[in-house]
């Protein structure tokens, strides 16, 4: 089970609205390389691992994931609020609000909805494990680029901390695969 | 968190359990600050508690791999204790942080701001 904690992992306070950085940054939760898909990846993966050190990061760094979401979704929250139709239009925000208006959808950039055929769950728990690491490795890539195309200050603060925390679990990640090889399982 | 330190025991990883954060010698060992909070205001506190917040969810990462690492646990208790303290003295502020930390006449748990609302206000998105 899971507590709810009323408060996000790192605050998200952005000044001004922008759509078109929102239309990119909802792929940080529901495309490919994005937050939900790496939560549903490791809560998934757990439950036949042999190992309870595997167990508990899979647990731990999926449930982190969880608020992860939470972030992403608040940063495209906070940048679409107040927009015109023509801001809208302008920003090229206009695909994504006809069909959801404001409201946060896990989707990619290009539209595409969340696809569990982007994560993986593989009883031969070096195979899932080798996926997490290079799951980890395509989230910090997307961040770097997010951070080329956004020049505001207040979402690349929240950006800079996703993609920092991608390093830490890919180095955990990392360990794990250590375990299971020591162990031969 | 600096995996160099955490590695280096210098008492042989051989530590007393600590829990109640008032060794002040130890803390000062494992990096982590049992002040007294007395003088911090609601937001000083929130901050705090992001930051040790942070600190615990980096320590539980770690000790999932490296459950034999004792010098991690210690830090780890007691960076729990402290934020234990932190959260008891914030619930008083009535903007609860977990819904059992609701106190008074009212559910209080609803109250705005939720996470994502910017600077506690809701953003002239037509909510109440
Ligand atoms: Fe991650």
């Amino acid at each position: 089970m899971w507590i709810y904690e009323k408060s996000l992992q790192h605050p998200v306070k952005i000044a001004n609205p922008n759509p078109r950085l929102a239309g990119i940054i909802i792929t940080a939760l529901g495309g490919p390389d994005g937050e939900l898909g790496a939560a549903m990846r490791y809560l998934n993966q757990r439950y036949t691992m042999p190992d309870g050190r595997v167990i508990g990061i899979l647990t731990d760094v999926g449930s982190e994931e969880l608020g992860h979401m939470e972030m992403v979704a608040s940063i495209v929250y906070q940048l679409t609020r107040n927009l015109t139709p023509d801001e809208i239009r302008a920003g090229g925000f206009d695909k994504y609000y006809v069909e959801h208006g404001a409201a946060i959808y896990p989707a990619s950039a290009s539209g595409v909805p969340f696809n569990a055929m982007a994560i993986a769950s593989k009883e031969d728990n070096l195979a899932s494990i080798t996926e997490d690491l290079a799951a980890e490795q395509k989230a910090r890539a997307m961040y770097d680029n997010i951070l080329r195309l956004s020049d505001d200050p207040d979402v690349n603060d929240a950006i800079k901390f996703l993609r920092q925390r991608e390093i830490v679990h890919f180095q955990r990640f990392g360990e794990a695969m250590e375990i299971l090889k020591d162990k031969k399982f | 968190m600096n995996k160099d330190r955490l590695n280096k025991s210098s008492d042989g990883g051989k530590a007393p359990m600590i829990r109640n954060g008032t060794n002040t010698n130890n803390a000062q060992k494992t990096g982590t600050r049992t002040t007294n909070f007395d003088n911090l205001d609601k937001d000083a506190l929130f901050t705090k508690i992001q930051e040790l917040r942070f600190v615990k969810a980096e320590l539980e990462l770690y000790l999932d791999t490296h459950p034999g690492c004792r010098v991690a646990l210690d830090y780890y208790y007691q960076t729990i204790d402290a934020l234990r303290d932190l959260y008891e003295r914030y619930s008083a502020y009535g903007a609860p942080l977990f819904a059992s930390e609701v106190q008074g006449d009212t559910w209080s748990w609803v109250d705005n701001p939720w996470p994502w609302h910017r600077h506690g206000g809701i953003d002239g998105r037509g909510e109440e």
